[in-house]
């Protein structure tokens, strides 16, 4: 094997990618590393290609344009900068958001079904064969540009959100062998984005928190918001970090707020009786984020016009002119998005109607402090107050315009002082659309036992359902028992055997276990067994095993089995049945087939 | 070799007689008693009754060998023997002759493979034309362009040089030619003179005569040939010469930059509307909100991808004094002295390109389109 040269990060993004790399040699602890942005070769319009430093993660299927990078998925898809821009023109031929698709429990992830609701002559990918697509063409870039250190030879770190379960893990790393890079390693995008501050902060980020400090980071992207707290503990005489909690995944972001903008900006042009077209829509989208911006980081102005052009060649006479007010930014984005709220607020849940389509699962309220205030308020079970955070770390471009930041410090202080804390520290200094890249080389660094490491494990608890045994009673189904199998915080590399339990397995028949996960179960230890499951259990890919016959033994016989859990080294969870009698092991795999009726 | 064989079986006949004598003259001479025990045995071995008919009849075919020999050994006959020599010598000459054909006929051959790889390389000279031609109102890149064109005159070179070589080649085919129907002509006039000229013979010279002849006018059509090549190449050279033209500066050698520039500004700003439109119908409020995207569009392009700095950094306005001037770089206006310095007021700062970040264009631009037509399905 050739020789590993770089550590390199790629943040897999909802909506884009950014690759970032440095060389194993400069990873030497204090000193901030150099990492450097890999440009992403992408083609544009007109057979032209260019090295972009950010890929948007959008794959469209070709009409008639002809292919230009000479790789295999781009005869028949447009990766990057292009698929963006054409498939705002034909978006049935659009796959966007493959990554939040992926962590969809309601449909198989493994079967073709994107573009969702596309006709019928359209192809169409699986989730997961769209997150290869992704990691084969920045593969094939980097090769590329580094000749004979090839990617699949350097040490690869990919970013998932937090709140991936370990089924949706797994398809990353699936997804990311189907790209023929068979090691890599996935990290948290929150602990990417502390790994960034960490590496960037002018001031030594152990000066800026004290132990005993719980750091709240707020990971607010273009299509998901996560939330993760890492508290400062102490470990032989220095500071240690360690990941508590994450949040669930909220599939909300600054896409929803450029959208917004544009939607207020229609109304205002439609109350003038103007139609206005799906593609004046997408063109006012774009006005709007610059006016957004222009209102945001320009004190001085009240108003700034939006100004749409004609579409066809008369530009002037066919266009449309509106304004955007600083009024409507404060009123529908700082208060639609975060609105001034107690800890105890729920989000608001999507009431309308009992059935609902099958689609991503939008979350019902845009209000991020509402989801915020859920997650804080679910880690002050137990001894712990970690719903009570010292410093708060922010990370995403929508944090890039201060009102925002502004309002949250705002409604997480009003917290504070009614809990009779002290208000919130902030952390600052890092790249905010970059972070997570750049984290995640750093990352790199660490495990190359040249950084501080943050002690992360598993970011939920998970539990195998148990039917009771209780004599059976026409229509009354016996009660599910939670037996953990995964305590939070379980640290990478842990292998663990579930004492005092057997299994009887069928050899040729597939055994289905049912499968739970909780982020606000922090006192649950190994092995316990939880009589009774309440809300803050949440189905999650079922696992199944189907035991082939081996030594003597046939199909239809019962095999006694016990159970291993392994955290591995990568960060994904693996369930192990193991067989009383014998050296043998079989390993049970997500049902992510199986859509969780 | 008949005479001698005849002679041969004349002895052979005359020691028989004298042998049958000897066996058959009672008392053996003392010289020959060594021989009696065969005579007896031989005497034996035949009835004595058999001894007069056998006798008899060796003596008649005795006779008639004897007869035989003599006359084989006396004979004459000046038609039978001169006839076949005569002939062995015109069939050699013949053969000399089928031989010279053959020659002529690999030569003939060789000189027609030389016209069709003439013929190939002369198509393979069409076709860089014609990739030439296309590619170079498509590409348009000068240094490529003349290095294509030294390269394609070059190849021109070669190619007459080799059709010069064919032609001269054809002319000595052509002169032993010549030769060889001289010789068959002078070997046709022995062969009429020839008293017996067997039919066989006579044909042969007919063939050869219709070889030669297909020879001679293959010969022509590969003189016609290599005069049409020569036509070709005087069209190809005129080719050469327009394409030579157009590179310094003809009508279609538009730069691909220069495509992807107006397709640059129409794309992200819609100048190329812009311009076109007629603006007079317009008020200047309509008019100057229209332009803000135009204005923001255009102008990101040039922060972007044509980025561009003064070429003076003083304020305009201000009085400024350089001892030297590059015309290219600075202009002066007014009261110019004839030499330096020169101090005068700044009236425009001026701008030159600093960077130019065009995206890399694969496969050059293809055709001369920089605004699709749109249309919309719905």
């Amino acid at each position: 094997m050739a020789k590993t040269k770089y550590l390199v990060g790629i943040d897999l993004g909802t909506t884009n990618t950014v690759v970032t790399y440095t060389p194993i040699s400069s990873a030497a602890e204090g000193a901030h590393p150099e990492i450097s942005l890999f440009p992403v070769v992408q083609e544009l319009a007109k057979g032209a290609i260019e090295k972009l430093e950010v890929m948007p993660s959008f794959i469209f299927e070709r009409l008639k344009e002809k292919p230009v990078l000479e790789w295999d998925d781009e005869s028949k898809f447009i990766i990057g900068e292009y698929a963006r821009e054409r498939g705002a023109e034909v978006p049935d031929r659009l796959i966007s958001s493959a990554k939040s698709w992926l962590c969809n429990t309601r449909i198989d992830r493994t079967q073709p079904i994107l573009p969702w609701n596309s006709p019928e002559e359209n192809t169409r990918v699986s989730p997961l064969t769209a997150m290869s697509m992704f990691l084969r063409h920045v593969r094939h870039s980097w090769s590329e540009t580094f000749g004979k250190d090839k990617l699949e030879d350097q040490k690869v770190v990919v970013t998932i959100p937090a709140s991936f379960d370990a089924a949706a893990r797994d398809l990353i790393i699936e997804a990311a062998r189907m790209a023929e890079l068979p090691d890599v390693t996935l990290l948290e995008e929150p602990q990417a984005a502390f790994y960034s501050w960490i590496s960037q902060s002018d001031k030594p980020w152990r000066q800026q928190v004290k132990k005993g400090d719980v750091v709240l980071v707020v990971d607010v992207g273009g299509g998901t918001s996560d939330f993760s707290l890492i508290e400062i503990s102490e470990a032989e005489g220095d500071l240690a970090l360690e990941r508590v909690a994450v949040g669930n995944h909220i599939l909300l972001g600054g896409d929803n707020m450029d959208l917004t903008l544009a939607y207020v900006a229609r109304n205002k042009l439609e109350e003038n009786k103007k139609k206005i077209t799906q593609w004046q829509t997408v063109q006012l989208s774009h006005q709007c984020r610059k006016a957004k911006e222009i209102l945001l980081n320009e004190g001085d102005k009240d108003s700034v016009p939006v100004v749409i052009s004609g579409r066809g060649s008369s530009v002037i006479g066919g266009s449309l002119k509106t304004s955007i007010e600083r009024l409507d930014i404060e009123k529908t984005l700082v208060d639609g998005f975060f609105p001034l709220c107690d800890m105890s607020d729920e989000p608001v849940e999507d009431t309308e109607g009992g059935v609902r389509e099958i689609s991503l699962m939008y979350a019902a309220d845009a209000a991020i402090t509402r989801h915020l205030a859920k997650f804080l308020r679910n880690q002050n079970s137990g001894d712990k107050q970690y719903g009570f955070p010292q410093a708060i770390l922010f990370n995403g471009g929508v944090f890039r315009s201060e009102i925002f930041r502004n309002r949250l410090i705002e409604v997480i202080n009003n917290w504070l002082t009614a809990a009779g804390k002290e208000q919130i520290k902030i952390l600052e200094g890092i790249e905010l659309s970059q972070a997570v890249a750049r984290g995640a080389s750093y990352y790199g660094i660490a495990r190359e036992g040249q950084g501080i490491r943050i002690r992360g494990g598993v970011s939920q608890a998970y539990y195998l359902g148990i039917e009771s045994s209780l004599p059976a009673v026409p229509g009354f189904k016996p009660p599910l028992k939670a037996l953990c199998v995964a305590s939070q915080g379980t640290e990478e590399g842990t292998i663990q055997d579930v004492p005092g339990r057997t299994f009887g397995l069928v050899i040729g028949k597939t055994a289905q276990f049912k499968f739970f996960k909780s982020n606000c179960r922090r006192e649950d230890e190994f092995a316990q067994m939880i009589d009774e499951l309440d809300e803050s259990f949440e189905d999650t890919s079922s696992l199944s095993i189907e035991l082939p016959a081996y030594e003597g033994m046939k199909p239809g016989d019962l095999v006694d089995v016990g159970l291993q859990v392994a955290i591995t080294e990568i960060g994904t969870l693996e369930v192990y049945c193991l067989a009383k009698a014998g050296n043998h092991r079989w390993k049970l795999e997500f049902n992510v087939r199986d859509a969780i009726k | 070799m008949k005479k001698a064989t005849a002679f041969f079986t004349l002895l052979l006949s005359i020691a028989a007689a004298a042998g049958v004598y000897l066996i058959y003259r009672e008392d053996i001479p003392p010289t020959l008693t060594d021989i009696e025990p065969a005579i007896t045995l031989f005497k034996g071995l035949v009835a004595e009754q058999w001894h007069t008919p056998i006798v008899a009849a060796l003596s008649a075919f005795w006779l008639l060998t004897l007869l035989l020999s003599l006359a084989v050994l006396f004979e004459r006959n000046k038609v039978a023997i001169s006839g076949p020599e005569k002939t062995n010598e015109n069939q050699n000459e013949l053969q000399q002759l089928r031989e010279q054909l053959a020659q002529a006929t690999t030569i003939a051959t060789e000189a027609s493979d030389k016209a069709n790889q003439l013929l190939t390389q002369n198509e393979n000279l069409n076709a860089q034309i014609e990739k030439f031609a296309v590619s170079s109102s498509e590409k348009n890149e000068l240094v490529e362009l003349k290095n294509k064109i030294d390269e394609l005159q070059t190849s021109m070179k070669t190619r007459s040089e080799t059709a010069d070589k064919a032609e001269v080649e054809l002319k000595n085919l052509q002169s032993e030619q010549k030769k060889i129907s001289e010789e068959f002509a002078a070997a046709r006039n022995k062969l009429e003179k020839t008293e017996n000229d067997s039919k066989m013979a006579k044909r042969e010279a007919e063939k050869t005569a219709s070889q030669l002849k297909n020879i001679q006018s293959e010969l022509g059509s590969k003189s016609e040939e290599v005069v049409s090549l020569r036509q070709q190449l005087e069209e190809m050279t005129h080719e050469l010469e327009a394409a030579k033209a157009n590179a310094r500066g003809g009508t279609n050698a538009i730069p691909p930059a220069a495509y992807q520039i107006l397709y640059l500004f129409q794309k992200e700003g819609r100048l190329i509307d812009l311009l076109n439109e007629d603006i007079s119908s317009y008020d200047d409020e309509t008019l100057g909100g229209a332009i803000r995207p135009i204005h923001e569009g255009c102008r990101k392009l040039l922060e972007d991808r044509l980025i561009l700095e003064p070429v003076l950094n003083e304020e305009e306005g201000s009085e400024i004094t350089l001892d030297e001037i590059d015309p290219e770089t600075v202009k002066l206006s007014g009261n110019v002295p004839a030499t330096g310095p020169y101090t005068g007021e700044l009236i425009h700062r001026g701008w030159r390109l600093k960077e130019c970040n065009l995206p890399e264009l694969v496969g050059g631009w293809k055709g001369n389109v920089i605004a699709p037509a749109e249309i919309e399905i719905s």
